[in-house]
């Protein structure tokens, strides 16, 4: 996978093992990642308001991987996206990155973003104050589809866990090889709305979030159900 | 001292070096080095008004270090077109559109406009908007903003384009069959900035300037980013003042030590209490006497809110000043606190004011500041009387005006050693009378400037600042400048009281007959503005529906919290939300038509206002009698303009997810407090024809300088670039109370209007001189010349010169003043179309209507310009704007980010129509406009959140999780209002 990373976004086009790779440097605006045409829409939609065309200007993908609260959604979308982290000493999923806490900021040289992934149906839902304030809760689910069976799922939620954003691990796990029905869609849900360990604040107390991530996490898999058909 | 860097760039296409630290703001050094347009609104980066373009990408020059640009190309609004060059096409555009009103986060919209349009030349809407997230405005609503842009555009493509234009139709008395232009329909659901519609009665007499869109008398300086406000111009060996707040919600001071703060070189003075004198005061900013209680001191021995002072410290730079706080050592006895005004009232409740020199305190030992009981005719035989009697109780919560430019004072000796304080204040008078005996000088020693305000919104009608700076002048006798950082501004200046409203009303035969209002006032710490926002709050929400049998009892209560103060709406806003939602709640419960039964109450002209003489502000008022309104012409357009009826049926039969509401309120505010606002005015003529206009009057941003340099203008027969206008400054203009209580077009206008008249008979009298007349009343005054009925002349010119160097030789100038006995009430409808989400509770508010009489409008881009700004500020309480603490009181809302206020891109459709009415009593049949607009919004949200799902929201913010309980409950239990009696 490993590749002479440039300053500028580039694909990798698909080799026979692997998919293509959205080649995003670690020294690259938000901005240009932003722009790039191609970047998906689910990363590009992350990256909107609350996060400002100037926030976006003076971050890296460095710093937003480094202190997601940022930009809690795009950081949530690279989760969903299985996102691969190169850094000094080798590679590993962007999620266990996020968990070391030895990782130096310099370390990381590029985040590599599967793309174009054949069966992949993608969907976000959130829960907000106001339309372009930081959601409230939100969750980007990415699903590999084959035959009408989730071979792999993968739910990254903002608001609902401790960290600014993190994947549903166990709920995204139900999925697998299960066909996307009424029935699967709603046991996932609670299963979430278990599984989450969610702030208690003003914006929304703690029943209220986990029952957001129910209905987020419903809706976003029913977005999905409809683009599998 | 820190080592310096030497860095290169270039600026606005001239290479420049810097010698800066390391850790230098961009922000400061541009600022530092003349580059004012860069403005300071937050150490966050939340604002964004300090945005410069980084090779031509907007950037937040307060969140980079300015060794990290080396090399690089950075663009100021001052490279956009320098003096005496013509305006960049996207600062010609933001001056044509209307789009500066304050002007203090102009230069950063306008960068980011011009980034955009190099990108874009041809944006969408959607895409002005979003790009426009990353700069703050308070005032506008964003309108104009996207107006402004979508014209720059058309200018850079090079097409024909016009812009701040306004549409005026003429129509029948009842507006009931108005043939309204069909864009006012919004049929597309858009949101695409629509001109404001006038709509003028046929008698209305014909005005020249008065009525026109005149362009903004302060456009120029504002759209070139001169340095124009406070903080622009800095005096030489200025000193950097810092204030050391306290940390706790409730403490006395047992110790504090200054020993090692006053050793560190370059610090020139740190203050305590034990350092100034004591004397009591109130900080807001009102006519003498100020009204009870006195219950603050400059600096005290015991802090009642976190933000509370503490002490005050000057240094040669603003780190040493940090550094300073830092080295004073405090010991605090921490007290309980108490945070909410039910729990203050209670019986062995922490004491927040137990000094005992405090004055006018109605009941210290239970937190009450004021117990008010007032009202009319017999409300007990009343409510036995009615047929029906409704309760409901209502609440609103404590919100923050976030003026973009913070507080800010730069204080200092003149020539002839007396104090000068040049204050973003919107009262430079009420500072000048207030400052005084807290600093031991006499008025007549000091000398208050009002430069241009970033925005104040009642805020700065508070002396925040002031007495502090002057502290400082005296210790150091140096120059001292002190400004509030953001999170100072949420926790140490002031807010809007949250309420508690408990409504009483009783109906016979469909009409409110007897209404009680209690109103529980939560002043914070200190009580300010504590009596007279509650009696405003009472007058005008027992007013709108003037029961003859009224009763108002209010309890303002002392809480461990941030004091409250003056906030656009002051109390009224709060009130109204309580009555119109109740009035909604029973026109439901009667199965009456929610317009209908409001029209069949609301205030009539020609009705007296029963509580005008009980309710002052303040103090006794005065006996007042609608004589214009306009507000049955106000609903009848806006029924039409939002096909309110056939969406209401169509909406209340809804099933599923999403649900659309439409909803409406109506709302009266007042025009300056009667008997007690008083403006004066100066006209001076010159050489040339033109006049000097010296005003009290203080223009926060709102446009107040154009509107009433338009009036003179009118009076003269000139045009309004003829008037170099000044506003304000306690030397050279003459006395106005300020900016507040929607007084400066009404009461400020009124002397405008005055002394323009004895201007123009000076004017006619000497030119009957000089015309051998003998009737100076038969001259008549227009295109700049004195003309007679036989066709003879004379310019203005030629009179000035022949009165100044020639013939019966004299100044033509004078002086005038204006005050009123009356208060005529703006009246308004507001309508507002929601989409709820029932699983969440989430509200989308998609359209704002307001419709307006304020009376006879001066200049129409400009009042709609107040009103799509209070629309937004209103729209962010309604939904998102509120200050939280935690259990000690310490606040969880001192950025942007978690308070939260409506940006460009999710700002609904805001859309204004004037119906005028011609006031009698008003300059030109004016009325006010400010603070009517903050007035409906929450309340008409509410009513089309009911239309949408049936349940009713009484308490604000209007948050999806309190919607979605409300949701849930309305399926568990019955929550529509009880009705208590029923005869």
């Amino acid at each position: 996978m490993r590749e002479t990373v440039t300053n500028k976004i580039y694909v990798l086009p698909e080799n026979g093992t692997s998919y293509k790779q959205l080649i995003l440097p670690a020294d690259v605006s938000l901005q240009a990642v932003y722009e790039a045409a191609e970047v998906h829409p689910m990363l590009r939609e992350s990256l909107g308001t609350p996060v400002t065309w100037q926030v976006r200007n003076e971050t890296s993908v460095r710093k937003a991987v480094l202190s997601p609260q940022l930009a809690p959604r795009f950081v949530a979308a690279l989760l969903a996206l299985s996102t691969v982290a190169e850094f000094g000493d080798g590679e590993m999923s962007l999620e266990a990155y996020l968990r070391r806490t030895d990782t130096r900021p310099e370390a990381l040289i590029a985040l590599h973003v599967p793309a174009e992934v054949r069966g992949r149906v993608m969907a976000e839902s959130h829960v907000g104050r106001t339309p372009a304030d930081e959601p409230i809760v939100s969750v980007r689910a990415a699903l590999d589809v084959q035959n009408d069976v989730v071979t792999q799922a993968r739910l990254a939620f903002t608001g609902a866990f401790r960290e600014s954003a993190r994947i549903a691990a166990e709920a995204s796990k139900l999925l697998s090889g299960k066909k996307l029905d009424d029935d699967t869609i709603a046991r996932v849900a609670q299963a979430v709305s278990e599984e989450v360990s969610p702030p208690d604040d003003f914006i929304g107390s703690e029943e209220y979030r986990r029952e957001m991530v129910k209905v987020v996490t419903r809706r976003a898999l029913e977005a999905c159900k409809k683009e599998v058909k | 001292m820190a080592e310096k860097t030497n860095v290169t760039l270039t600026l606005n296409n001239e290479t420049i070096s810097f010698a800066v630290g390391e850790k230098d703001r961009l922000m400061d050094v541009l600022r530092a080095n003349g580059y004012v347009s860069v403005k300071h609104g937050c150490e966050t980066g939340d604002c964004g008004v300090c945005t410069v373009l980084l090779d031509g990408e907007p950037v937040r020059s307060c969140m980079l270090n300015a060794v990290d640009v080396a090399g690089r190309s950075i663009t100021t609004l001052e490279g956009l077109s320098r003096r005496g060059e013509p305006l960049h096409p996207v600062q010609q555009a933001f001056a044509d559109s209307g789009a500066v009103q304050c002007g203090y986060c102009t230069p950063a919209q306008m960068l980011t406009a011009k980034a955009l349009l190099d990108k874009n030349p041809n944006p969408t809407e959607d895409e002005i908007r979003t790009a426009m997230d990353s700069v703050f405005c308070r005032c506008t609503g964003y309108v104009k903003t996207v107006a402004a842009i979508q014209h720059a555009g058309a200018l850079l493509r090079g097409e024909e384009a016009t812009t701040g234009e306004y549409l005026e139709i003429v129509a029948p008395p009842d507006a009931k069959t108005i043939d309204l232009p069909d864009i006012y329909r919004r049929r597309d659901g858009g949101r695409n900035p629509l001109p404001p519609l006038v709509i003028t009665p046929p008698d209305m007499p014909k005005t020249n300037i008065v009525g026109k869109s005149q362009k903004k008398v302060d456009t120029q300086k504002l759209v070139r980013g001169y340095p124009v406000f406070t903080d622009d111009v800095q005096p030489d060996g200025m000193l950097y003042g810092a204030l050391l707040t306290s940390p706790h919600a409730h403490a006395i001071i047992k110790n504090i030590d200054t020993t090692e703060a006053k050793a560190i070189p370059g610090v020139h003075a740190v203050l305590t209490y034990k350092d100034i004198p004591r004397v009591p005061y109130a900080s807001g900013g009102q006519s003498y006497p100020n009204p009870h209680p006195y219950d603050q001191f400059s600096l005290d021995y015991k802090v009642r809110h976190e933000g509370d002072r503490v002490a005050i410290v000057a240094a040669e730079t603003p780190e040493l000043a940090q550094k300073a706080l830092r080295a004073i050592k405090v010991e605090y006895e921490v007290l309980p606190a108490v945070l909410n005004a039910e729990d203050a009232m209670k019986e062995g409740a922490p004491v927040i004011h137990d000094e005992p020199d405090a004055v006018g305190i109605h009941d210290a030992k239970r937190n009450i500041v004021h117990r008010l009981e007032s009202g009319v005719g017999d409300v007990d035989a009343a409510f036995a009387e009615a047929d029906h009697i409704f309760e409901g109780e209502y609440r609103t919560q404590k919100q923050q005006h976030t003026h973009l430019e913070p507080h800010v004072c730069i204080s200092y000796w003149d020539e002839d050693d007396r104090l000068v304080l040049r204050s973003s204040t919107q009262v430079p008078f009420h500072v000048r009378r207030m400052v005084a005996p807290l600093i031991g000088l006499p008025v007549k020693r000091i000398r208050v400037v009002k430069p241009r305000l970033g925005g104040g919104f009642g805020n700065k009608q508070e002396m925040l600042l002031e007495d502090l700076c002057a502290h400082l002048t005296i210790a150091t006798g140096r120059p001292v400048r002190m400004e509030y950082t953001r999170k100072q501004e949420f926790t140490s200046s002031r807010s809007r009281h949250p309420n508690i409203i408990r409504y009483k009303i009783g109906v016979k035969d469909g009409k409110v007959t007897a209404a009680d209002l209690y109103l529980i006032g939560d002043t914070g710490a200190y009580g300010t503005h504590g009596l007279t926002v509650q009696m405003v709050g009472g007058f005008k929400g027992l007013t709108l529906y003037n029961a003859p049998n009224s009763r108002f009892v209010s309890d303002v209560v002392y809480t461990n919290t941030p004091p409250t103060g003056a906030f656009r709406g002051y109390g009224a806003t709060q009130c109204q939300f309580g009555i119109e939602v109740l009035m909604e709640e029973i026109s439901e419960k009667l199965g009456l038509d929610v317009v209908d039964f409001k029209r069949n109450n609301w205030l009539k002209l020609g009705e007296p206002m029963y509580l005008a003489r009980k309710l002052g502000e303040g103090r006794e008022g005065f006996d007042q009698m609608l004589e214009s309104s306009g507000l049955e012409q106000c609903v009848n357009v806006a029924l039409q303009a939002t096909d309110f009826y056939r969406k209401r049926e169509a909406y209340a039969k809804q099933k599923g997810t999403k649900r659309k509401g439409i909803g409406m309120a109506v709302q009266m505010h007042g025009s300056g407090i009667a008997g007690l606002d008083m403006a004066a005015a100066t006209l001076k003529m010159n050489d040339d024809g033109s006049f000097n206009l010296q005003m009290g009057a203080t223009d926060l941003g709102t446009g107040s300088d154009t509107i009433l340099a338009q009036m003179a203008a009118e009076v003269l027969g000139i045009p309004v670039e003829d008037l170099i206008v000044y506003s304000s400054d306690t030397d050279f203009t003459p006395f106005d109370t300020g900016a507040y209580a929607s007084s400066t077009t009404y009461i400020s206008g009124g002397a405008v209007r005055n002394v323009a008249e004895k201007i123009k008979k000076q004017i006619q009298e000497h030119a009957a001189l000089m015309l051998e007349m003998d009737n100076p009343d038969a001259l008549e005054l227009r295109d700049r010349k004195v003309i007679a009925p036989d066709g003879r002349s004379v310019t203005l010119a030629e009179v000035a010169l022949s009165s100044l160097h020639q013939q019966n030789q004299h100044q033509i100038m004078a002086t005038a003043s204006h005050i009123s006995y009356t208060s005529p009430p703006p009246v308004a409808t507001q309508f507002a179309e929601v989409e709820v989400d029932t699983e969440t509770g989430e509200v989308t508010v998609e359209r704002l209507l307001m419709v307006v009489d304020a009376g006879r409008i001066i200049n129409p881009i400009t009042a709609a310009g107040q009103v799509e700004g209070g629309v937004a500020q209103a729209l962010g309480l309604a939904r998102s704007e509120e200050m939280v603490f935690d259990d000690e009181g310490r606040q969880l809302t001192t950025t942007w980010g978690p308070y939260h206020v409506y940006s460009a891109s999710e700002m609904p459709a805001v859309d204004v129509i004037f119906v005028q009415t011609n006031e009698p009593s008003g300059p030109f049949g004016a009325k006010s406009i400010s603070e009517i607009a903050m007035d409906g919004v929450s309340p008409s949200i509410v009513s089309a959140i009911h239309n949408a799902t049936g349940v009713w929201v009484r308490q604000l913010p209007l948050t999806p999780e309190r919607v979605w309980r409300a949701i849930h409950a309305a399926k568990t239990e019955d929550v529509t209002m009880a009705e208590a009696v029923s005869a």
